[in-house]
């Protein structure tokens, strides 16, 4: 199963999350759960939407790969994942991308505004540090089998 | 608006009648009081200075004193004991209750005349003018004066606690998340250090990073039900028609998916719809299901059981009651319980003291009520009551 991922064309995942923890701890789950693609942060919602558009620092050719699954913190810098996500699913390129929501506070609200603007899932960072690496591991398989259906 | 002059004996009666009107309005004003109060952190000042039981003697009193037939039957006597109740800082609701209920009636005393009702405060002020017209200004202006002073004075202090509300919970949504995120950070890395540098950390430090996971789980469980708890302010939010039914077996399904105790839990069939906030609700019987879940003891029948009774009439209500067989609480416990982060030393069952207090808020944001049912045996039953239509709005003036 190792690097079917890859293998299946999901070579990118994008993940947007401002907290240096939290990108270790996502980084290193990811890893445990097998997925071996090559991962790209940005810190903040600008970054990520300026990565996906290429603009800014991101416009010279081939320094934004398209990513074949966003891994998007709600709460970010600049502009904050719902602003993001909003961007994302309004643009006819990159609608397809599935983005999956990370959340701290699993707080349902949150959950609810995140379906409504198109989040294809999200993983709530939780207690049980196990389950997360789980969830990690489960979904990325689930949306890159969906994303790779999708090309 | 009739125009006769009643009977003593009609007015007395009359009076009588209201007074069960007016210590269940009372009653109803306490609730929407209480509900801006939220937790207690706002500041109290004079919003509930008199209770229940201090109208009733107030109004039992004065109907003594009619039947008897002494001298207070005039407007004058009113109109001067509400302003010596104002000036000792009296609520402000209850004295819009007298104003509107007994001196109306007491004019029918004195004038001989008096509308049958009113439906609503454009007739209410129809009938000052009428007075006005009539050139009995200075009591109608006076009347007019003191109700409009009381109302104003009343949104006033409605609208400074929405704020305060609003302030707060706006507060907590954003700190919640900040208090989240570090505790995410540790718990990340004290599982890291478990699963992978086990051998030389050695047993005493896994005992200790286990108790760093225990300790942060608590604080995130403590945030989160604190976030759940303020985040229920008012009934206007998110309201919709759904059924009893669903709600309670939800919960339930949910229990069932986080807890391992095997318990039986009898859940009866044919609860009614109702209209409210369906989360809130859920939740509400998540946490009274867990409660009964985690007191049920298996020494004794392992059985949860929920019943219910759905009652028609003008104002709605179903009665449920949730019973376990285990420990019970003792009797000096069943208000405190319902305080937030209460925990009560001699009764072990895990958790932290404020499943409860959401429950109690929101009963009563649903206009409901919630209680230990007294000398029940053995174990322990929870009363819910929960109109099953939506709580309107009142018309103080009758």
């Amino acid at each position: 199963m190792l690097g079917g991922i890859a293998k299946n064309g999901l070579d990118r995942i994008l993940l947007v999350e401002d907290n240096e923890d939290h990108i270790e701890h996502t980084v290193d789950a990811l890893e445990e759960g097998g997925i071996i693609n090559s991962i790209t942060v940005v810190r903040d919602g600008l970054s990520a939407i300026q990565y996906l558009k290429h603009e800014g620092p991101y416009s010279a050719d081939d320094v934004a790969p398209r990513p074949g699954l966003i891994l998007l913190d709600v709460k970010l810098p600049k502009r904050d994942g719902f602003d993001v996500l909003a961007t994302i699913k309004s643009d006819p390129d990159l609608k397809t991308i599935p983005v999956i929501m990370l959340t701290t506070t699993g707080n349902e609200e949150d959950i609810a505004r995140g379906a409504m603007l198109g989040a294809n899932d999200y993983i709530v960072k939780p207690v049980q540090f196990d389950e997360f690496i789980h969830k990690v591991k489960g979904l990325g398989k689930y949306w890159a089998l969906i994303s790779d259906l999708a090309r | 608006m009739g125009n006769r002059k009643p009977e003593r004996n009609e007015v007395i009666n009359l009076l009588t009648d209201k007074r069960a009107e007016l210590l269940s309005t009372w009653h109803e004003n306490i609730r929407s009081i209480r509900e801006n109060l939220h937790l207690g952190y706002l500041p109290h000042g004079n919003a509930l200075p008199i209770s229940l039981e201090e109208l009733d003697d107030f109004l039992t009193a004065y109907l003594e004193d009619l039947h008897k037939g002494q001298s207070h039957q005039s407007e004058e006597y009113l109109l001067d004991l509400v302003e010596r109740k104002i000036a000792a800082g009296w609520s402000l609701t209850f004295l819009e209750l007298i104003n509107s209920t007994f001196v109306n009636a007491v004019r029918v005393m004195v004038r001989g005349t008096f509308p049958d009702s009113f439906d609503s405060r454009a007739q209410y002020m129809e009938w000052i003018s009428e007075l006005v017209s009539r050139n009995d200004l200075r009591l109608a202006h006076k009347y007019e004066t003191l109700l409009g002073k009381l109302t104003k004075e009343l949104m006033e202090r409605q609208r400074e606690l929405e704020g305060h509300n609003a302030m707060m919970q706006q507060f907590f949504d954003v700190a919640s998340h900040e208090f989240q995120a570090p505790l995410w950070s540790i718990l990340g890395h004290a599982s890291k250090l478990i699963s992978h540098y086990s051998p030389h950390i050695g047993e005493k430090g896994m005992h200790g990073l286990a108790r760093i996971q225990d300790n942060v789980r608590e604080m995130h469980l403590l945030i989160q039900g604190f976030a759940r708890l303020l985040s229920v302010t008012s009934f206007s939010s998110q309201v919709s028609e759904f059924s009893l039914q669903h709600v309670m077996r939800s919960a339930l399904n949910r229990i069932r998916r986080e807890m391992e105790k095997e318990v039986e839990v009898q859940l009866p069939a044919g609860l009614p719809r109702m209209v409210g906030n369906r989360q809130q609700i859920e939740h509400l019987f998540y946490e009274l299901l867990r409660n009964a879940i985690l007191f049920a003891d298996e020494a004794r029948e392992n059985i949860v059981e929920v019943a219910f009774e759905d009652s028609e009439g003008p104002r709605e209500a179903c009665r449920i009651w949730v019973k376990d067989r285990g420990i019970g609480i003792p009797q000096e416990y069943a208000e405190l319980v319902w305080k937030p982060l209460e925990r009560l030393n001699d009764v072990q069952v895990e958790g932290l003291g404020l499943g409860l207090a959401y429950v109690k808020r929101v009963v009563e944001v649903h206009g409901g009520q919630v209680r230990i049912v007294p000398e029940y045996s053995p174990g322990t039953c929870v009363e819910v009551v929960l109109p099953k239509s939506r709580p309107h709005e009142h018309v103080h003036i009758h």
